[in-house]
């Protein structure tokens, strides 16, 4: 479905430099801290940005080179941009059945009325969160095979996020070759949703993991020092220093769980895993 | 294209109170000025109306999202070109009709001056128009609306110093400007109108190659 192969983009003091597949049918999700590299990819699949070097394939073919209808099978979100803020939100509806064939608008106005988005109101008029559900409705408005969403879910309120999460469960339902591509900074929303995730940090992917091997063979290890001493290191990721001795990331769970079973051995969620591959030291 | 051109007529229609301002205007600049002026100022006004769809797509840093729906960057440039011709003969029909209302009410008694001085207000008004759009669009696509302003004015700025440099070359008994003058007084209304409106559409022309070469190249970060 998307395959970045080899792309550099240089920035006077940033580069993004990275390899990702993301298969049909999958939700895959793009992690990292903020100013990671993100929006840059997310801007270079989408042929915003031009890239130095490297290619980018949707649907099989170079981004370059794909037609106005292929890219009606593109639904995007994008954080700090989205509809002119000098359309009325129903406007949008009338605009979009002018840009895709597919566009359901019976469905359109149904979810407007669900998310209680007024459409006399203008766009810049909306708050952030109700911004956001417009954009996300939208870019669900016309069967898309593919959507690409940076951080989707940005100002919405707890209820709110898992309304949107929900409709892209059913989007993929309805489907099963569709696909999405999703960053979030709240890693709970991704957690429960995607199939794999990447991890971006200073340009560079560091981790690409599935879920499920995430969230069972990755944990924290919390070990004094003598203990971090005695440690088998062979299968710790990454490790960094606490006022108790050491928190030490690692991807085989069960090793530590079966030869050190009187350590503190503590799941890992996305957030510990981000804050350990960013802070924490290489061993 | 098609999508571009329903969302800018939208854009239009949510700004309409304006767009009408602008139409009172015209009736009452029509009222107060001779030969045609409030023609002039309508077609000017309600075709660089038109132009204001670029400020409104980049609201926000809007130009991002944008580029993400079906329509290339090409089809950008084409279809700004597009609403303006379209907004230029809107401007056309609406000044020479609020021109004529205009004429109707004042108390010369005929609307004769009205029909002589028609023809060369709406020919000038697309020249004009068209020249200034010409340069204006690049720009805008270029820049952003502050850097565009400033922009616009040195090159305008440049554009009066040129001509005030061909004017004194005249009073200086320049050759060829008075050769080219002669030549233009030469000719017929009909050819020196056929030549204006030729000169508009190539200026279009190139006008809209040099913006399709100037978003090519643009990132959108």
């Amino acid at each position: 479905m998307l395959e970045v192969n080899g792309i550099v983009k240089k920035y006077n003091n940033f580069t993004l430099s990275c390899n990702l597949k993301v298969e049909s049918g999958r939700i895959t999700g793009i992690i990292g801290p903020n100013g990671a590299g993100k929006s840059t990819l997310f801007n270079a699949v989408l042929g915003l940005i031009r890239i130095d070097e490297g290619e980018i394939k949707l649907f099989g073919k170079n981004i370059k080179s794909l037609t106005d209808s292929e890219r009606e099978n593109i639904g995007v979100v994008l954080s700090e941009s989205g509809f002119s803020g000098y359309l009325k939100v129903g406007d949008v509806g009338t605009m979009l059945k002018a840009f895709y064939k597919d566009f359901d608008e019976a469905d359109f106005k149904k979810k407007l009325t669900d998310f209680k988005l007024d459409p006399g109101k203008k766009v810049k008029e909306l708050s952030t969160g109700m911004k956001a559900k417009l954009h996300v409705i939208a870019a669900l408005s016309h069967k898309a095979k593919l959507l690409i969403l940076d951080e989707p879910t940005a100002g919405l309120d707890v209820i709110a996020r898992e309304e949107v999460i929900d409709m892209l469960r059913q989007y993929m339902e309805e489907d099963d070759s569709r696909t999405i591509v999703i960053s979030s900074h709240i890693s709970s929303d991704l957690e429960n949703l995607c199939d794999d995730f990447y991890m971006i940090n200073d340009g560079e992917i560091i981790i690409h993991e599935e879920t499920d091997n995430l969230l069972s063979n990755y944990a924290i290890l919390k070990v004094d020092k003598d203990k971090f001493d005695e440690l088998d290191k062979k299968y710790l990721v990454r490790y960094k220093e606490e006022s108790y001795g050491y928190m030490c990331l690692t991807n085989e769970r069960q090793f530590y769980m079966d030869n050190y079973p009187d350590t503190v051995i503590e799941r890992s969620g996305i957030d510990e895993l981000i804050g350990l591959m960013i802070r924490g030291k290489e061993l | 294209m098609k999508g571009l051109l329903v969302k800018d007529f939208i854009l239009v229609k949510n700004q309409c109170k304006t767009l009408l301002a602008f139409l009172v205007l015209g009736f009452l600049m029509s009222m107060s000025m001779k030969d045609n002026a409030g023609v002039v100022y309508m077609v000017m006004i309600i075709s660089m109306f038109s132009l204001s769809t670029i400020g409104y797509d980049e609201f926000d840093n809007g130009f991002r999202f944008l580029f993400t729906l079906p329509a290339s960057r090409k089809a950008y440039v084409r279809e700004k070109y597009l609403f303006y011709i379209i907004f230029l003969f809107v401007g056309l029909v609406a000044g020479c009709g609020v021109g004529f209302l205009a004429e109707m009410f004042k108390d010369t008694g005929s609307v004769q001056n009205y029909f002589d001085t028609l023809g060369e207000s709406v020919v000038g008004s697309i020249m004009i128009g068209s020249v200034y759009a010409g340069m204006l669009i690049p720009i805008r696509i270029k820049y952003d609306a502050e850097k565009a302003k400033l922009v616009n004015f040195g090159v305008f700025g440049g554009i009066a110093a040129i001509a005030y440099l061909i004017f004194r070359l005249k009073d200086n008994a320049g050759e060829v400007v008075v050769k080219i003058m002669e030549t233009i007084n030469g000719l017929s209304d009909i050819q020196i109108a056929s030549a204006m409106i030729a000169f508009a559409v190539i200026v279009l022309l190139i006008s809209e190659l040099i913006a399709e070469k100037i978003i090519a190249k643009k990132e959108y970060n």
